[in-house]
C-alpha cells in the first residue's frame, strides 16, 4: 500500500517526544543504539541489551529512509519495538508516482546468553515480523567484548539481512498477522562489526560489513544507490540521556540519528519526593486504661471523624465513615492525592494512633473509591507503635497486617457530615490526538471541555462532560469503507459534526455484591459513540493476585451530532474477562465475548507494571471476522502506557498520563469504552499493588 | 562547613523572641485525641502544603514558641535543598523523638543520631546502628568502630538498605553557640564507608548530649546541620 505523507509533521512530533522524554532521563546509557532503535551497531543488531526497563524514543535518517522508534526493555533479556518509517523516492518504473511509503513495524529480540570470559553474549531477533514486512529479518547474533574498549559482533541474518535478493512480505491476504512461514527461511547472509570505545568520554567509533542488500530500495526502485556493504560511525553522548550519532553508509549515504533514553524504574529527581511530613506515632503509655466508657458519649463517631479530618483533609485523605467498638475502629476513607495505597493507609494509621482513646487495639483501615469499600486493612496499634521506627518496620508490619475484603457495616453508621451529596466540576483545555493513522501521521482536535460529577450516595453518582472544539483536523479523514458495521471507523464523522459535543451522560451505581463481588450498573449517554445499559460484576479477593469479571452491554450508536439522538445500529455485547498476573510485575487481562460489531473473539493484554505506577504493555485482539471484512490489520493490536504524575513531579498525586498507540481505528474487534470498569478500580487498593508499593507505608 | 553554620546561627540569632502559642495536645487518661479537647493543633495543620518550602515568617514563630513554651526544638539547614527551617519536638516514642519543622518537614532522633528524615527528598527512610546510640559518645575508647545501616526508597518505591562501617574519631574541643547560649562541646568526627559510597558525620557533644550535628540524610539530599534547642 502506498501512502504519502509529510515528513515534517512526524519529525516534529517525534522530536516533541522525543524532548519530553530527554528532559526527564537520568538513565546512563549504554549500549548505544542503531538507526533502528534498537540495541546495535549502525544498521545491523548487536547481542546486547538496554537496562531493564529502559526506554528509549530514537529517530534516524538516511538516504531518505526515515525510522523513529519507541523500544522497550521489558525484561532484562526482551527488547520490543515499535517503528513507525518512511522511505522517500518509493516510486518504480511501473509505478512512478509513489513519492513515499510509510508503515508500522514491530521487532523482539530475545538475549538468550550472556556474556562470559569466553562465550559471548548471543541472542535472536525478528524485525517486522509481521504484515507487510518491509524491513522483515531474522537474525542470530553474538557480542564480544574483546578488550575493555573493544567490542566484536557477528551475525546470521535471514530475509533483509540475507545479503541477498530476499523480501520478505506479508503472508495474509492482508497485513497485521505475523509471518512465521517466512521467518528463518531462504538465504542466510553473515553480518558483523566492531565498536571501539575512544579515550575521549562518552565518544565510540563504529564499523560494520552490513548483509542488508537494500534490494527493494536500491534494485526494485531508485531510493539510493548502494555502493558498498561497509559502514562507519561515530556515536557521542553529550550528557546522560541523549545519544548522537553520524554515519557513513554504503558508500555514499550520510546519516544521523539520536536516541533519548529515560529508565522507568529511576524517576527524573533521582528518586526524591517532595511531600509533607506524616503524623508521628502518638504511642500510649505502658499501662493504659482499657476503659471503653467514652463509647457512651452522645456523638462520639461524629466527633472521631471531625477529629479525623482534620488531621486527614491536609493530607489529601477524607473520611468516609467512622464505626467504633470499645477496643477496635474502623475507618473509611478516601484517597485524592497518594498513588500508592499503602502511604495513604500507612497515614490514615498513623492518624488513628494520634485520635483514637488508648482502649481501641486494632485499627481497620478500608480505602473507599467510587463508593466501594475495596480491601480492608487490619493492624495492631501495637505494632504500629512498636516498629515506627524499626529499621525492618515496613516489612514486619507488612507481615502482621491482614488485608482481606470490606466487611459489612452496622446500618445506623453514617457517612460523615457534608460527603452526599456532593457536587463537583471542572472546566479546562482538551487535546484528542489521532497517530499514524494510514492516511495521516498525527491528527488532532483542540477545544475546551466542562465535565461535572454528582455524587447523591454512596457509589451512586451522575455524570456528564461537554465539549467545543476550537480547532483541528480529526475530522478531515476519510468516512469508513469498512465491510463491518462501522462501529469505530467513522470517528471522524463524529469529529466532524460533533461540535458542540455531549462526551457522555451517565448514571452509575457501583455496589459491592457480595464479600469479594463488586458490581456496577451504568445507563445513559455511555461514550462519544455509543449509549445505552452496561453491567459488570466483579469477583476480586483483596489477597488474591487474580480476578474473573462479566461485563453485558445493550447499546446504540449515537448520531454523529453527538447530542441525544441514536442511529439505528444497536448491539449486545460484552465479555468474560480474566485478570492475573505472570511473573511478578506482568499484568495480564483476557477478554473473550462479543464485540461491538457483533464479531466473537478474544483480547490478550500483557502490561509490565511497576511499582511507582509506570505501565507498559501490549495488547491484541482476535475475532471470527474475514480478513477481508476487517481490512488492514487482520487482527486489532497496540502498545500502550500509562505515566504517572508523581514519578514525573516528584510529589504525591493520583493524576496519570495514558498514551494508548492502536494499530488502526478498525471495526472489528471493538470493546465498548466504559469509564469506570471495575477491575481497574477494585485492583489498586488490593493486592498484590497493596504490598508492592508498601515501602511508603511508613512515608 | 563553618561558613554554613555561621550563616545558620546567624539567621537563628535574627529570629526575635515574641509571645505565640504552640499546642500539642496531652493525653487525658483515657489516651487519644477523640476524648480530649480537640485543640489548636489542627487548626495549624489545616491548609497546609504539601510540599515543603522554606517558611522564615513561620520558622520565627515555632523559635518563640520553643521560648515560651519550653518544648525542645531543632534547628535544621538542609544545604543541598537550601531549607533551613526550626523544628519543634513534636512526640516522643520510647527513645526517638520526632521534632517537626514549619515547612511541614520531619526529623526523628535517638539520642541525637538522625534515624528517619521526611520531606527532605530522598529520605532517610530508617537507619539503625550496631550498638546503642545512647553511649556513642560517652563510652568506650577512641578511634572506634561502629556498623549501621541506611534505608532509602527506590524509584520503584522499594526499600534498599546499606551497611557502613564508621569510625569515630574525638576531634578535640570546640565551643559553639546556638541561639544565644555557649556550649563548649567535644568535636567527633564519623566517618562511614561501604563499597559504594562514604560520607562523614560531625558531632559536638557536651554532657552526651548533641548539640549540634552534620549528619547525612542520602547520596542525593547530602546532609543536614542541626542544632538542639532544650527544652524547660
Amino acid at each position: 500500500m502506498i501512502k504519502k505523507y509529510k515528513l515534517p509533521v512526524l519529525t516534529g512530533l517525534i522530536g516533541a517526544f522525543a524532548l519530553a522524554t530527554a528532559a526527564f532521563s537520568q538513565a546512563t546509557y549504554w549500549p548505544n543504539t542503531s538507526v533502528y532503535g534498537t540495541p546495535g551497531l549502525i544498521d545491523m543488531p548487536t547481542a546486547e541489551s538496554h537496562p531493564d526497563a529502559e526506554l528509549i524514543a530514537s529517530s534516524s535518517l538516511f538516504a531518505g529512509i526515515h525510522k523513529s522508534a519507541l523500544t522497550f526493555q521489558v525484561t532484562p533479556r526482551l527488547t520490543g519495538t515499535f517503528r513507525y518509517f518512511i522511505t522517500d523516492n518509493w516510486g518504480t518504473s511501473s509505478n512512478p508516482d509513489n513519492e513515499r511509503y510509510a508503515d508500522r513495524s514491530f521487532d523482539f529480540k530475545y538475549r538468550f546468553m550472556d556474556e562470559g570470559p569466553v562465550i559471548p553474549a548471543m541472542a535472536i531477533g525478528l524485525r517486522d515480523f509481521m504484515g507487510t514486512a518491509i524491513l522483515g529479518a531474522e537474525y542470530l547474533v553474538a557480542t564480544k567484548s574483546v578488550t575493555p574498549n573493544i567490542k566484536v559482533t557477528g551475525g546470521l541474518g535471514w530475509g533483509r539481512l540475507s545479503n541477498s535478493s530476499t523480501v520478505r512480505s506479508s503472508s495474509v491476504k492482508q497485513g497485521g498477522s505475523p509471518n512465521i512461514d517466512q521467518w528463518f527461511r531462504g538465504p542466510v547472509g553473515f553480518f558483523g562489526g566492531l565498536e571501539w570505545i575512544s579515550p575521549v568520554e562518552n565518544l565510540t567509533f563504529k564499523a560494520e560489513y552490513s548483509s542488508d542488500k537494500y534490494y527493494r530500495e536500491t534494485v526494485q526502485r531508485d531510493v539510493f544507490e548502494r555502493k558498498s556493504s561497509l559502514n562507519f560511525g561515530i556515536e557521542y553522548i553529550p550528557k546522560p540521556g541523549l545519544q548522537l550519532g553520524l554515519y557513513y553508509m554504503y558508500g555514499g549515504e550520510i546519516g544521523a540519528s539520536f536516541a533519548l533514553p529515560l529508565n522507568i524504574k529511576t524517576t527524573p529527581y533521582q528518586n526524591a519526593s517532595f511531600e509533607g511530613a506524616p503524623t508521628p506515632i502518638a504511642p500510649r503509655p505502658a499501662r493504659y486504661n482499657t476503659d471503653t466508657s467514652w463509647l457512651n458519649i452522645e456523638g462520639i463517631e461524629e466527633r472521631g471523624q471531625d477529629h479525623l479530618n482534620k488531621l486527614l483533609n491536609p493530607q489529601g485523605l477524607l473520611v468516609e465513615t467512622l464505626y467504633l467498638t470499645g477496643t477496635t475502629a474502623e475507618l473509611r476513607f478516601r484517597n485524592s492525592r497518594y498513588n500508592t495505597t499503602s502511604q495513604a493507609i500507612g497515614r490514615a494509621a498513623r492518624a488513628m494512633a494520634y485520635v483514637m482513646p488508648d482502649s481501641v487495639e486494632t485499627f481497620v483501615l478500608t480505602p473507599v473509591s467510587g463508593g466501594l469499600p475495596l480491601a480492608s486493612v487490619t493492624l495492631s496499634r501495637r505494632d504500629l507503635e512498636e516498629l515506627e521506627h524499626h529499621p525492618q518496620g515496613s516489612e514486619i508490619i507488612y507481615e502482621r497486617a491482614q488485608i482481606a475484603g470490606s466487611l459489612p457495616q452496622p446500618d445506623d453508621v453514617r457517612p460523615a457530615a457534608g460527603l452526599y451529596p456532593d457536587f463537583s466540576f471542572t472546566f479546562g483545555p482538551y487535546v484528542s490526538i489521532s497517530l499514524f493513522d494510514p492516511k495521516s501521521p498525527i491528527r488532532a482536535d483542540f477545544g475546551l471541555r466542562a465535565a461535572a460529577q454528582y455524587n447523591m450516595a454512596p457509589g451512586l453518582s451522575f455524570s456528564g462532560s461537554i465539549r467545543k472544539k476550537l480547532t483541528g483536523n480529526l475530522g478531515d479523514a476519510e468516512p469508513s469503507g469498512s465491510l463491518l458495521p462501522p462501529v469505530r471507523s467513522n470517528v471522524a464523522l463524529y469529529s466532524r459534526f460533533g461540535d458542540p459535543a455531549l462526551e457522555y451522560a451517565t448514571a452509575d451505581y457501583l455496589f459491592k455484591a457480595g464479600q469479594d463481588f463488586y458490581g456496577r450498573v451504568s445507563a445513559g449517554y455511555l461514550e462519544s459513540m455509543f449509549g445505552g445499559l452496561s453491567t459488570e460484576l466483579l469477583w476480586k479477593p483483596a489477597q488474591q493476585d487474580w480476578g474473573i469479571g462479566v461485563d453485558m452491554n445493550y447499546v446504540k450508536q449515537r448520531d454523529f451530532d453527538l447530542r441525544l439522538g441514536f442511529q439505528d445500529y444497536e448491539v449486545l455485547t460484552g465479555h468474560l474477562s480474566a485478570y492475573f498476573q505472570v511473573r511478578k510485575n506482568f499484568q495480564v487481562e483476557i477478554n473473550a465475548g462479543r464485540y461491538l460489531a457483533g464479531d466473537w473473539g478474544s483480547t490478550i493484554s500483557v502490561d509490565r507494571v511497576f511499582d511507582n505506577g509506570w505501565t507498559v504493555g501490549a495488547y491484541a485482539t482476535v475475532t471470527d471476522n474475514s480478513f477481508e471484512k476487517f481490512g488492514e490489520g487482520n487482527f486489532d493490536k497496540g502498545i500502550r502506557m500509562t505515566i504517572p504524575m508523581s514519578w514525573a513531579l516528584g510529589k504525591p498525586s493520583r493524576r496519570v498520563y495514558a498514551l494508548d498507540l492502536n494499530s488502526l481505528s478498525r471495526d472489528g474487534g471493538a470493546r465498548l469504552r466504559i469509564r469506570n470498569r471495575l477491575y481497574p478500580i477494585v485492583s489498586e487498593y488490593q493486592e498484590p499493588a497493596l504490598g508492592a508499593g508498601w515501602g511508603r507505608f511508613w512515608r | 562547613m563553618r561558613h554554613v553554620l555561621t550563616r545558620f546561627m546567624g539567621l537563628a540569632a535574627a529570629m526575635a523572641l515574641s509571645s505565640c502559642s504552640f499546642f500539642t495536645p496531652d493525653s487525658e487518661s483515657l489516651g487519644g485525641l477523640l476524648v480530649t479537647t480537640a485543640g489548636g493543633v489542627f487548626s495549624t495543620r489545616d491548609g497546609e502544603d504539601p510540599t515543603p518550602k522554606p517558611d522564615t515568617t513561620a520558622a520565627q514563630k515555632a523559635l518563640n514558641r520553643i521560648a515560651t513554651t519550653g518544648k525542645a526544638g531543632l534547628l535544621v539547614t538542609v544545604p543541598s535543598l537550601g531549607q533551613t527551617t526550626v523544628m519543634i519536638v513534636e512526640q516522643q516514642n520510647g527513645p526517638f523523638r520526632t521534632f517537626r519543622g514549619a515547612n511541614n518537614t520531619a526529623v526523628t532522633l535517638k539520642s541525637g543520631i538522625v534515624t528517619e528524615t521526611r520531606g527532605m527528598g530522598v529520605d532517610l527512610m530508617a537507619q539503625a546502628m550496631a550498638q546503642p546510640e545512647s553511649g556513642l559518645f560517652t563510652t568506650g575508647s577512641f578511634p572506634k568502630e561502629v556498623a549501621r545501616v541506611q534505608r532509602h526508597l527506590d524509584g520503584e518505591n522499594h526499600l534498599l538498605s546499606a551497611e557502613f562501617l564508621c569510625v569515630i574519631e574525638r576531634k578535640g574541643s570546640e565551643d559553639i553557640t546556638i541561639i544565644d547560649r555557649k556550649h563548649a562541646t567535644t568535636l567527633f568526627e564519623e566517618t562511614c564507608r561501604n563499597s559504594n559510597r562514604a560520607f562523614l558525620n560531625r558531632y559536638w557533644v557536651a554532657s552526651g548530649t548533641v548539640w549540634q550535628s552534620q549528619q547525612s540524610i542520602s547520596t542525593v539530599s547530602g546532609h543536614m546541620i542541626s542544632q538542639y534547642i532544650a527544652g524547660k
